[in-house]
């Protein structure tokens, strides 16, 4: 991979940090205000998972956001270090290995606890039960972290051959 | 393990010293030292040939398999 090319994908990695470490942000300011200012407006338009009814409901969507938003922050973190440690042509390290493997977990249990957390918050807020079993974003991001998973062990594989190979004189 | 490298025994033999011998073959020190101590791999066909070319030796005399 180029450098130009490896520094144009750090550049978007980090645009994508700002924007969900903002939104984690803005989520907190909006779970402080509607926690300990006693905001609630009847008339307010924002929805998030479901409408906004009480400061209770409020709170608890805010900051289900704002954790959610910095579990993606979190990956987006990590992504940007390993594609910072493909510069200078560095390939198949035992922290790419590393950090391949915990990004597809990540991403996993991310989108578990997210599926689960809007399940149960939708029977706690709505009294609905709902169950969804179309190919939905949930599955995508199974498979994007699954991609990672494998993609990590292909580079434990290119790590010993890389080994092998250095060690053949 | 099993294959051992007698090169520095060849290498006292020929009173040669190992900087010598990797500029005669074309290989760095730190590949010589790794093939000396052990940690190679594997060896290859043209290595080995210019070491017996350098050395004035057999590739037996460099490798010995010993059973563990």
């Amino acid at each position: 991979m180029k450098n130009d090319s490896i520094k144009i994908l750090k550049g978007l990695l980090y645009v994508s940090l700002a924007l969900s470490l903002f939104t984690a942000l803005v989520s907190l300011g909006f779970a402080i205000t509607y926690g300990f200012f006693n905001t609630y407006d009847l008339n307010t338009d924002i929805e998030l998972l479901f409408p906004i009814t009480s400061n209770t409901t409020a709170v608890v969507q805010f900051l289900y956001s704002m954790l959610l938003y910095l579990g993606i922050s979190l990956i987006v973190w990590l992504l940007l270090k390993i594609v910072a440690s493909f510069q200078n042509n560095k390939f198949f390290t035992k922290y790419q290995i590393a950090g391949f493997n915990l990004l597809g977990k990540l991403i996993i249990w991310l989108s578990i606890i997210d599926s689960f957390g809007s399940f149960f918050m939708r029977i706690i807020f709505r009294s609905r039960l709902e169950l969804k079993l179309e190919i939905s974003t949930f599955w995508l991001f199974i498979a994007i972290g699954a991609f990672f998973i494998v993609l990590s062990k292909i580079f434990e594989k290119a790590y010993q051959l890389k080994n092998d190979s250095d060690l053949t004189i | 393990m099993a294959i051992i490298i007698n090169l520095d025994r060849i290498l006292e033999e020929r009173d040669m010293k190992s900087n010598e011998l990797a500029e005669m073959v074309g290989i760095t020190t730190a590949n010589l030292s790794i093939l000396k101590t052990g940690k190679a791999k594997a060896v290859r066909f043209s290595t080995l040939e210019a070491i017996c070319q350098a050395l004035d030796c057999q590739p037996g005399d460099i490798l010995e398999y010993l059973p563990d």
